[in-house]
This record gives C-alpha cells, structure tokens and sequence, in this order.
C-alpha cells in the first residue's frame, strides 16, 4: 500500500486531471474549480498544485499551451493529452476501491 | 505512460529551453498570485493584506520553483550552483582538513608533474624524435661512453645502411665571433652537413636550408641563423635573408631562420657549413668529432639499425685491423646523446615517485577520517529524508572543489620547482634538453587530470562502500567510539599508513643526508691543481680578417707571454679544454713505437697547453719536464703524459723518451709525466691524457689561464684590457675566476642533493601531519580516560607519557620498516656518492635521531592537551 505521501500525492493527480475533463485551464483555473466543486473544502495551494502539474506534464499526461486570461493576459493554460484523457476513469476506479476499503475498516473496528 | 525515448526527448527539449522554462514558472506562479490576491480583494481585504495573504498561502514561492524544477527533473543543472555552495561553506568550517588535503594533494600533483615534465624532458626538438638516432663509436675497454664516430666508419655504414637514411654529421655548437658593427660578439655556432636538415626533417621559419651546392670546395659560405640571434642582434629583419654577415671572419650569405622550437643542438646561434676534408672521408680511427646524426628510414626499426652495426663492425674490423681495432659501432636514439643512460633522471624519479606515495597515503588517511564524519552525517540526513544520490553529488562536488584547488596548487609548486632546477644549474652541467623544461600544455593537462582523478577516486570510494548505511549502527557506533579505546579497524588502517609514511620519509632523509655528505666530499676532494687566485678566459681566434688568414701558429703562446707581464699577474698560460669546466675534449689512440700494438689506448684525452699552464695552476710534473719557448718546433714534437695513462701503459718501463704515435699521424717524443688532473671532476676516472704544445697546433681556440698576486675578479679589467690591446681582433668570453668555474662544477651535485633534500623535506611535514593527527584523535578519544586517572590521582606525566609512548611506538615501527628499506634504495646512489658508503652508519644514525625528536616534538602539543583535561568535564562529556 502506498504512504501518505505518495496517496495525497495520487489524489491530487486525480482531481487535476479530471477539473481538465471538460476545458484546459490554468493553474489558479484549476485550484479555483477543486474549490468550487468541493465547497471549500479542499484547499490546493501553489505550493502542491504546480509541483503536480509539472510531473503530470512529465509523465505525458497533460499538455501545456498558451492561452489569453479574461484580463488580457498570458498565463499557460494545461489541457488533457490523449494518454490523459484515458488515464481519468482509470484513476477514478482505484481511487473508488480504496475509499471504499478504508470505509469497510472504519465501519468494521 | 508515455514510452523512454519519448520522455527523454522531452528532458532534453526542457534542458535547452532551460531559461525559458525559468520564466514560465515564474510567470506562472505570479499570475497565479494575482489572480489570488484579486479574489481577496473581492472578498473584502484591502490590496496589501490581501497580497500578503496570497503569499502566505502560497508558502514560498523559491521552493515551488524547487520542486518544480526537480518534477521536471532538471534538478542536476540548477543544483550544481547550490552544490558548490554548500562545499564551499563545508570547506570553510573545517578549514585545517581543507588545507591539509589541498597541500597534500597538491604537493603530489606538484611532485608528479614536476617528474612528468622532468621525464619527458628531451633535447630533440622535433616531433619524431624517436626516429632520429645518432651513431657512436666505442671501445668496451678503451672508451666505453665515447659518443661519437670517426667520419670513415660513418660513411661505411650509411654506404652499407639499409634501416638508416640522411646520414649527417654535426660539430658544435662552440664559439665563434661574429662581427656587430664595431665590435666581435662571440656566439656557438655548429657546423653541419646539408643532410642535417634532411635528417631532421627541418623546415626554416624563413628562407631556405642548405643545398648540396653549399657544399662544393669554392662555393660562397653560407649560414642559417637560429631565431633568438635573429631577434635580439638583427631585430628580426627579415630582409637578411641573402645578406652577409660576417662570422669568423669571413662572409657568410645568410639563408635562412631557424625557428626558436627546432634548435638542435641545444644553444646553438648558427648554423655553417661541414665539410668534410678530403682525408677525413677515409679515417677510420682518428679524432672523433662528429656528433653523426641519422634518420631510421620509414618501417625500419632502431634493432635493425642496431644489427646493421654490428655487421659494419666486423667488417671494418676485417678490412681494417690496425686502425680500427677493438672498436665497436652502435646505433642510438639522439635523445640520448652525451649521456650514459637516463641515470640522472632516475634519482629524480625515485624521489618524487616516494613523494607522491607518502601524499597519497597521507591523503588516505585524512579521508578516512572524513570518512567517520560523512558516514554519520550521511546516517542523520538520511533519516531526515535526504537522497543518498544527492548527498554523494555533494560529496563529489566539494572533493572536486578541493582537487581544482589542489591541482592549481602543485601546478604552481611544480613551475616553481622546476623554474629554479634550471635558474641553478649552470650551463654547463646541465642535463640535455634542461633549458627546455618547463610547464608545458602536456605538463599543465597531465596535472589538472591526475588531480581530478585523485579527487574522484577519493570521493568515489566512501560513496560506494557506503551508499546505504544502516542508519542505527552508524549512530550507534559514534556513541560507542567516544567510551573505548580498542582501535576500530579504520583506526588501526591509519595507525598503518603514518607508519608507511615514516618509513618513506626515513628513505628520502636518508638519501639526502648521502648526497649531503657526499657533495662535501666532493667540494674538498683535490682535483690536481690550485685553483685559488687564477682568472680565465676564452679567447677565440678568427679564421680571417681583412680577408688575409690568420696565423695561429704559436698565437697563444704570444698572448700568454704578454699577459704575464700585466702588472699583478704571477703567471700566464692557456688550455684547449679548461678542467672542470664541463667543455668538450678531444681523443685519440696511440700506440708507442717500439712495441707491439696495445689495445684499449682508445679514448685517450688529448689536451694542448702553453708551457706557462703548469706553472700558473701549479700542477706538480713529478718525473720529466714541463714544456718550453723552445719546443714550438713542429718536426719534432714533444709531449706530456699523464700518471694514469703511465700506470696503464708504462707500468715496468719509463715512459720519458719514448715515441708514441696518435692516430692523426703526430709523433711526439715524452719529456715529462704530470700528476692526474680530475678534468671531468673528482667523480669517476681521471682518464689518461696526452698533452703537446699549444705552438704546434693550429688552434683558433684557447681559455687563458692567469694567476693573478690578489684578487682575479679584480684584475680582471685589466687583463681583458691587456688582451685586446694584443689584438683587437680576438673575441673574448667567459671571463670568471677559476673559483666560480669550481662552484659550476659543483652544482650538480648541489642541485641534486637540494632536490633531494626538498623532497625528503616534504615527506617528513606530511607523514609528521599524519602523526600528528593520530596523537589528536587518541587524546580527543581517551578524554574520558584522562579525566578518570587523573582524578584517581595520576601524575601530569605519567599522562603524557602514555601519549608520548604511542607516538614513539609508531616513529619506532617506522625506523624499523624504514632503516631496511633506506639502505636497499640508497644502494643505487652509489654510483654518485664520493667517499661515502651507501650504508653510511653516520647518515643512518643521525636520520633515526632526527626522526625520533621530531615525533617526540610533535606530540607534546596533543600531549599537552591532554594534561589540560579537566576531569570533572571529561567525565560529563560521556
């Protein structure tokens, strides 16, 4: 099984990848939708959020593009790569298993 | 996932757009700030609290960059500048390891190159000069070092040479005068052959070399200047090529330059035409002159050259019995040409090679100590999350800092050396190829790469051994090492090395106190004559002036005369070939009419003098007279011998009347037997000498010898004055006291004993430094047990004996591994040791004291430190 790290670290992927589901954004695009879609609850700083980026970049499952902000400006916008896009249901399958596991042992002790 | 190639591909596109990526995250990050500190904004907060608080929520934006950087997997570049950081700082907060390991590494890298560039040392110039070789001559018993061959026997083998090509001969350099204006300059020129640059595959920086034409009996004479010349007296005018100048007296047209890097042989100004007299071409046995140059044809090897002798000796031997007896012929490489063999080099090499083996070993033993500390740091930071990769990369990066550092250092240490090897050695005791040395590109890659490899090697080896150390054994075993004191196998691998590195040390003092001792001898061994109160110099002749011829006969004998009326001076007389001053000789055979042919007279030393030689270096003559005003009659010659050519030939029989004849036809009759003059020095064999009156030859050349009442410096204006008003015409040089002429000779051996005494100095500072720190370590480990005897009532020096006792049990097994080891090397010196026995017992002796006090010097200061303990402190540091 794998450790804290590595699970916070897998969940961030899996949140990423699928706030790009619908439309490539920006980093803060992403970090504001995860918030929307959570109701406040989970909190992606920078500090997390680009670190992920650039390794889901690396390992080709996301692509990088210029884009043109609201405000006029330049920010680098991330979208889905092919790989990524088949990576997304995937993800959601093991992380689903392992959530349910976790719950059985909650409820079992 | 995406496949390998695909990802590296992207690595590499990421490392070049390397500064372009910098900046995407940068802008990445502040746009994603902005755009945070506006949501606060909208949320309430005014501008600058909410652009605080966005960056406090952000948590450092220097280490997004980090981990960004190091998810993109360009960490190694951006690290590197970190990397070098941290060494540096590590560097500094233990600043006597630092400077222990830079100088140690350093004085190895030094002592290496300084060998490297003293073993490649040459004095041919040219790029393949391994396939230039010279031709000797020698006689097993006669003349077993001769260098040269007389021309006949030359010319025979490159008639019969199939191995060998572009047969040259070469004479010189030696002195002539060349006319500046006003005034003569004496410069050395050589005379040579025109397949000389044939031979050598020379091409002139400018102009043309010889041609076959310049060889014919009335052509123009012609000289090639060498490009120093060039420079300094014609100011490098490249318009002379075609003009005169002129050179003994007579017109030279000039051809061409030779540049600076091909002069050969060493020093020569310029170069003249040899030919050959008519019956040079068929002597077989005279006078060896000729320095015969040769060039092994391509695919033929030196061996094949060599057996090629071999049969020419025996068919000269065959067809030319009585001249050519008991010779042999030999091919050689032209590197080592005038020497033996490569003995004055190995002296070197040997010492510099224990140098470096004891700054190895001493580099050794400062890495296992940093060994103990890196493995615990290592254990600590793994523990704390850190990579095992980056903390070798850390490693690495501060070792190489140290070995750059190092190797700057022995770079500089080696150009120092090597700079004063030849600023000391005079001239003419210079090994070939001396003026030559120095810190070239090869010397300077050779240094850098040894320092690197050091570096690498000694920051390889812990990583690998300890890439992953169990993390509890290693803190464990700190703990451990503070509360006993059996010593752990690193300890005792140390304890080890120091006393290697006594032993090394042991070698070098001890050679060096031989060639000490050995350099005194030699400064009061007698040479057979008195040098004291006697000026010399050179004079030199012109062949022409004015186009009239000059006339030799008897010249010197004139000059003698007339400087010994110059007020102040005792006596005068002149020499061919000044002793002890390392200039050439002439040899020849003999044989004594009247009886059987000898053998092994071959090599015999013939010298000319003027009759006031004797007298003015009082030169005792035992049996027999010395020469007079009246012996310059040429029909009948007289001669002097020498007592070791009478021990040798004469042993039952008075050599005084008898007739020999030398091999250049001169008859003489023996009037006098002179007592042996070391003319080579007092090393080595006098050699038999046969000496005639300087009136009887044509010598153009001569060193005057005048002893003076006072001072010889002092008179010596007057008699240089005295000279040209004899004749305006004659270029003078060299002008010293016979004094300094003694100190020349006795540099060598000086320099030798000097670098040898460096060295051994060298190795004593670095295996002391090692001693030294043990005897730390052992008081820093056994705190504790000082601090318990003391406070169980132990004397202050029942303490430092303890400490002192370790020391000398180290320096003990050292003398013991090294006094053997001192007098198996030194046996080698003897060869070069006067009147002193490899196995000197005094040397020996005074070595083992000397070594003795300074371990006992050096650990009082540790000692000293223990006595300091305060007991009460030891006990609690537990």
């Amino acid at each position: 099984m794998t450790d804290r790290a590595d699970f916070l670290q897998g969940t961030l992927d899996l949140l990423i990848l699928k706030s790009l589901a619908l439309a490539p954004l920006h980093g803060w695009g992403i970090s504001k939708r995860i918030r929307q879609l959570s109701s406040d609850v989970l909190q992606v700083n920078q500090g997390s959020l680009y670190p992920a980026l650039y390794r889901l970049e690396e390992r080709g499952l996301v692509k990088p593009e210029w884009g043109l902000s609201d405000e006029g400006r330049r920010p680098k916008f991330y979208r889905l790569t092919a790989a990524g896009k088949k990576r997304v249901p995937q993800e959601q399958h093991d992380w689903r298993r392992f959530a349910a596991a976790v719950e059985q042992v909650l409820a079992g002790s | 996932m995406e496949n390998p190639s695909a990802r590296l591909a992207r690595r590499i596109a990421t490392l070049v757009r390397l500064r372009d990526r910098e900046h995407d995250m940068d802008d990445e990050i502040r746009f994603h700030l902005a755009m945070e500190a506006k949501d606060l904004v909208r949320s309430g907060l005014s501008v600058g609290a909410a652009a605080r608080e966005a960056r406090l929520r952000s948590g450092g934006v220097e280490r997004h960059k980090e981990e960004g950087r190091d998810a993109r997997g360009v960490r190694l570049i951006g690290n590197l500048a970190q990397d070098l950081r941290y060494a540096l700082r590590q560097c500094m907060r233990s600043p006597a390891f630092t400077i222990a390991t830079v100088i140690t590494l350093g004085l190895s890298v030094g002592a290496s190159t300084f060998m490297f560039s003293f073993a490649t040392m040459t004095p041919v110039p040219f790029a393949d000069a391994d396939r230039l070789v010279y031709v000797r001559q020698f006689s097993a018993t006669g003349c077993p070092s001769c260098q040269q061959v007389s021309s006949g026997n030359a010319l025979s083998f490159a008639a019969a040479s199939r191995a060998l090509e572009s047969i040259a001969f070469a004479q010189g350099p030696s002195q002539t005068a060349l006319r500046l204006g006003d005034r003569s300059e004496v410069i050395r020129s050589t005379a040579v052959t025109y397949q000389f640059f044939d031979a050598t595959r020379l091409t002139p920086l400018l102009g043309r070399t010889f041609l076959p034409s310049d060889t014919m009996p009335n052509a123009t004479p012609v000289v090639m200047l060498g490009e120093p010349l060039w420079r300094t007296r014609f100011g490098a005018d490249s318009s002379i090529i075609g003009r005169d100048i002129v050179l003994d007296g007579r017109h030279h047209t000039v051809r061409g330059i030779i540049a600076h890097d091909d002069i050969y042989p060493e020093r020569t100004d310029a170069w003249t035409v040899l030919t050959l007299a008519a019956a040079e071409v068929n002597d077989h046995a005279s006078d060896l002159n000729y320095l015969t140059i040769a060039r092994l044809r391509d695919g033929a090897t030196l061996s094949q050259a060599a057996a090629e002798a071999a049969t020419v000796t025996r068919r000269l031997t065959r067809d030319y019995p009585s001249d050519f007896r008991d010779w042999q012929l030999d091919v050689r490489p032209l590197r080592l040409y005038g020497r033996g063999s490569d003995d004055d080099k190995t002296t070197f090499s040997v010492a510099a090679g224990l140098v470096l083996a004891i700054a190895c070993i001493s580099l050794a033993v400062l890495l296992v100590a940093r060994l103990t500390r890196w493995r615990r740091e290592l254990a600590v930071r793994s523990s704390m999350g850190a990579r095992a990769s980056r903390l070798t990369r850390q490693l690495l990066t501060e070792t190489l800092l140290v070995c750059v550092a190092a190797g700057l250092v022995g770079v500089g240490a080696a150009w120092v050396g090597l700079n004063g090897l030849v600023r000391t050695v005079p001239v003419s005791v210079a090994p070939p190829g001396l003026t030559r040395l120095g810190i070239d590109a090869p010397a300077l890659v050779f240094a850098l790469a040894l320092a690197v490899a050091c570096g690498l090697l000694i920051a390889l080896w812990p990583s690998l051994r300890f890439a992953r150390p169990d993390l509890t054994d290693e803190l464990r075993e700190g703990v451990r090492s503070q509360s006993t004191h059996g010593a752990s196998g690193s300890e005792r691998l140390r304890r080890a090395l120091v006393v290697v590195e006594l032993a090394l040390s042991i070698v070098l003092l001890t050679a060096a106190g031989l060639l000490f001792r050995s350099e005194a001898n030699i400064a009061k061994a007698p040479v057979g004559l008195s040098p004291d109160h006697v000026l010399t110099l050179g004079v030199q002749l012109p062949t022409e002036v004015d186009g009239r011829r000059v006339e030799s006969r008897g010249y010197f004998d004139r000059l003698a005369s007339a400087l010994a009326r110059v007020p102040g001076v005792t006596s005068a007389g002149g020499v061919a070939f000044l002793p002890l001053s390392g200039s050439g000789w002439s040899s020849s055979m003999f044989q004594v009419e009247g009886r059987p042919s000898m053998t092994g007279t071959g090599g015999t030393r013939t010298q000319v003098v003027t009759p006031g030689y004797f007298a003015t270096f009082k030169i005792p003559i035992p049996r027999g007279r010395a020469f007079t005003d009246a012996d310059a009659d040429s029909a009948h010659v007289v001669g002097i011998v020498n007592e070791t050519l009478v021990r040798r030939f004469f042993a039952n029989d008075d050599p005084i009347g008898r007739v020999l004849s030398l091999a250049n036809g001169t008859r003489l009759t023996v009037v006098g037997v002179v007592a042996d003059v070391k003319q080579r020095g007092v090393l080595g064999d006098p050699g038999q000498e046969i000496i005639t009156p300087a009136a009887t030859t044509s010598r153009r050349s001569m060193t005057m010898v005048v002893r003076t009442v006072g001072d010889p410096a002092a008179a010596a204006p007057a008699i240089v004055k005295a000279v040209s008003s004899f004749d305006r015409n004659l270029a003078v040089n060299r002008v010293r006291t016979m004094g300094a002429v003694m100190d020349e000779y006795l540099a060598a051996p000086r320099v030798e004993q000097t670098a040898m005494l460096i060295f051994a100095a060298i190795a004593m500072v670095i295996a002391t430094m090692g001693l030294y720190a043990i005897m730390s370590y052992t008081v820093a480990s056994r705190t504790r047990e000082f601090g318990v005897r003391l406070a169980l009532g132990a004397s202050e020096w029942s303490l430092l004996g303890l400490v002192l006792k370790q020391g000398l049990r180290l320096t003990a097994a050292g003398l013991v591994v090294g006094i053997p080891a001192a007098l198996a090397v030194t046996r080698v010196l003897q060869s070069r040791l006067y009147r002193v026995p490899a196995n000197d017992p005094l040397t020996l002796g005074a070595v083992a004291i000397g070594v003795v006090l300074v371990a006992i010097a050096t650990g009082l200061i540790p000692a000293q430190r223990a006595l300091g303990v305060d007991p009460l402190r030891s006990l609690k540091s537990e």
